[in-house]
């Protein structure tokens, strides 16, 4: 099944995806954080029961699945592909998913709220993701009242989500911008008009392949609509300054750049070995200059999804590795020898992952 | 720079060492830094008590007076006491907003930079307990299945005073705090703004210090350390 991804939308260069998350919480019940486990598995239960009508209100097609029950590798890949949070795959309680086919929209019942609805589209359609997004919200709450409060809002279990419950999110992808020396400064001043930026795969220089998430810090005060403009407002104009970033390197520099495609394809194409950091840069580099025309790639859009695939818990997937990490979600303690083994067999597995579904020159 | 153990990931983190006046130093990664006789600094326990610490002191400098009067507060619906609220900052069930709400007011706009919520409202909502009513002595609306017994709310008459004085107070912040805000809003982010313009070294500060906080709540740890050492080394 096609994911959500692998679609184009608006600002595909630039825009990976939009992404809007509800936080929600049903009246006349605890928190999951205070609910006994046997209460947690009961009340689950009758949720998804009576979500059964889902598919009828957004035509795609669900399946359900009990996160607890997955091994802590298929929930944190999950997690890597943005599908839950991390606190999510990690929680030992009883976890529920609701989950479209495609993956574009997923349900979590007794995660930290209630009910958690995340919908995501591909490229710049943050409103698209609400609509969405908000029609899921009306139709739960036709089957269940909500705990609201006039001057609270939505009533969450952590205080950073309570009023709308809203986060909304933009995947970036910004090698050019991130490379200037202005950008900690870019996001700092985002910062102090409510919008946070953060590296998707990394903090600071270890954000190989300079992918990059935008979304509200507050949920209190402003609605929906005027956070979703905001963010929509900001994020444009960084959209704009990687757009002419790049537009004006490639026409300066159009052949250094194309060599530069080209050699990050070949290595990719035959090396044996990758480490993440070489997967995520020359996917990058090559994504970039698919957009711009210097490399013609079929679908660039589905490098995303070779950079998401390429992630530890992916690849690890890929070996069969269900046990390589505790439970608190780092790695696992190996000797020494052992340690190099494995990471020897996971750069071989992401070289051969790479090498099979790298998109064709055309 | 790579690692100078595994000579694979890049080092992200810079360990000093000083011997018998013997200065070393190396450059580690993290999983790395991890395996160090120093790698305990980055166990998860030793962070997540860094972290309730910071809350924990937030509250006091919120609610310094009569301190001890707030250890005794429990939510009458799930029992989650003040303390425990402060250091998992969490809500336990929709009736906490009424047990902890009110003495959390001023950290909650500090939160959210607001204090009262604008946007969508339910639908489908049964109108009778549509407001679940600020008004502090009321009982709680009685929709808990009636297992609990509402009066057994701790809160003394005494933090009922210290609540309503201190709402009276704010009320009439509030009205100021949206008059500025109002013209705050106005000023929306021109491109010269935010491409030219050199944010200070204060702001960052203050943003490495909520993303420290984000990525302990996350327990995102390389994150933490990552900014932890840009706090160090601006300040």
């Amino acid at each position: 099944m096609e994911k959500w991804f692998e679609k184009e939308g608006k600002d595909q260069d630039v825009v990976i995806a939009s992404r809007i998350r509800l936080s929600r919480n049903i009246a006349g019940h605890r928190f999951p954080c205070t609910m006994e486990d046997e209460e947690n598995e009961q009340f689950s239960k009758e949720i998804i029961e009576r979500l059964s009508g889902l598919s009828t209100i957004t035509e795609h097609r669900y399946q359900n699945c009990r996160l607890d029950r997955l091994s802590l590798t298929e929930r944190m890949a999950l997690s890597e592909r943005a599908v839950i949070n991390k606190s999510m795959a990690l929680k030992k309680q009883p976890v529920s998913a609701v989950i479209a086919e495609d993956e574009s929209i997923g349900i979590i019942i007794n995660g930290d709220d209630h009910v958690r609805i995340q919908s995501s589209i591909a490229g710049n359609n943050l409103s698209g993701a609400w609509m969405i997004a908000n029609r899921i919200d009306d139709y739960i709450n036709e089957k269940y009242e909500y705990a609201f409060d006039e001057q609270y809002g939505y009533l969450t279990t952590f205080p950073t989500n309570m009023g709308t419950g809203m986060k909304a999110y933009m995947i970036l992808h910004l090698p050019y911008l991130s490379a200037q020396g202005k950008f900690s400064g870019l996001i700092a001043q985002m910062s102090r008009f409510g919008v946070q930026l953060k590296g998707v795969v990394g903090s600071g220089d270890n954000n190989h392949g300079s992918l990059f998430v935008a979304y509200n810090q507050s949920t209190l005060g402003q609605s929906e609509e005027d956070k979703i403009e905001k963010l929509n407002n900001i994020c444009g104009q960084l959209i704009r300054q990687e757009q002419t970033l790049r537009e004006r390197g490639c026409t300066q520099y159009a052949n250094e750049y194309r060599d530069q495609a080209y050699k990050a394809y070949g290595l990719l194409k035959y090396a044996r070995m990758l480490s993440l950091k070489d997967a995520l840069v020359h996917l990058s580099l090559i994504r970039t200059a698919a957009y711009q025309g210097l490399i013609e790639i079929e679908n660039p859009n589905y490098l995303y999804d070779l950079m998401i695939g390429s992630l530890p818990n992916h690849i690890h997937l890929l070996l069969g590795n269900q046990n390589n990490m505790n439970a608190s979600g780092s790695a696992k303690e190996l000797k020494k020898e052992e340690k190099e083994a494995e990471n020897d067999r996971l750069m071989e597995m992401r070289a051969s992952f790479v090498r099979d579904h790298l998109p064709a020159i055309s | 720079m790579l690692c100078d153990k595994c000579k694979k990931n890049e080092a992200t983190i810079t360990l000093t060492e000083t011997v018998n006046g013997e200065v070393n130093e190396y450059n580690l990664c993290g999983s790395c830094a991890a395996e160090t006789q120093w790698g305990q600094i980055f166990e998860p326990e030793f962070l997540s008590q860094i972290l309730t610490g910071m809350l924990g002191a937030a509250a006091k400098q919120f609610y310094e007076p009569k301190e001890e009067a707030y250890d005794k507060i429990i939510c009458p619906v799930c029992h989650t006491g003040y303390n425990d609220f402060v250091k998992n900052s969490r809500f336990g069930c929709p009736e906490c907003y009424q047990t902890f709400g009110i003495l959390m007011k001023k950290s909650i706009r500090d939160l959210q930079g607001s204090d009262h919520h604008v946007g969508k409202h339910p639908k489908y909502q049964n109108i009778a307990t549509q407001n679940m009513t600020a008004d502090l002595t009321m009982a709680p609306a009685g929709k808990q299945d009636g297992n609990e017994d509402t009066n057994s709310s701790v809160l003394s008459d005494e933090s009922f005073e210290f609540a309503k004085s201190e709402l009276g107070a704010e009320a009439m912040q509030d009205n100021q705090e949206s008059a500025k805000k109002s013209k705050l809003k106005t000023g929306e982010l021109t491109q010269n703004e935010i491409g030219e313009s050199e944010a200070s070294i204060k702001e960052l500060l203050a943003l490495y210090r909520s993303r420290l906080q984000e990525a302990l709540a996350e327990e995102d740890y390389d994150a933490a350390a990552y900014y932890r050492d840009e706090i160090k080394k601006l300040s």
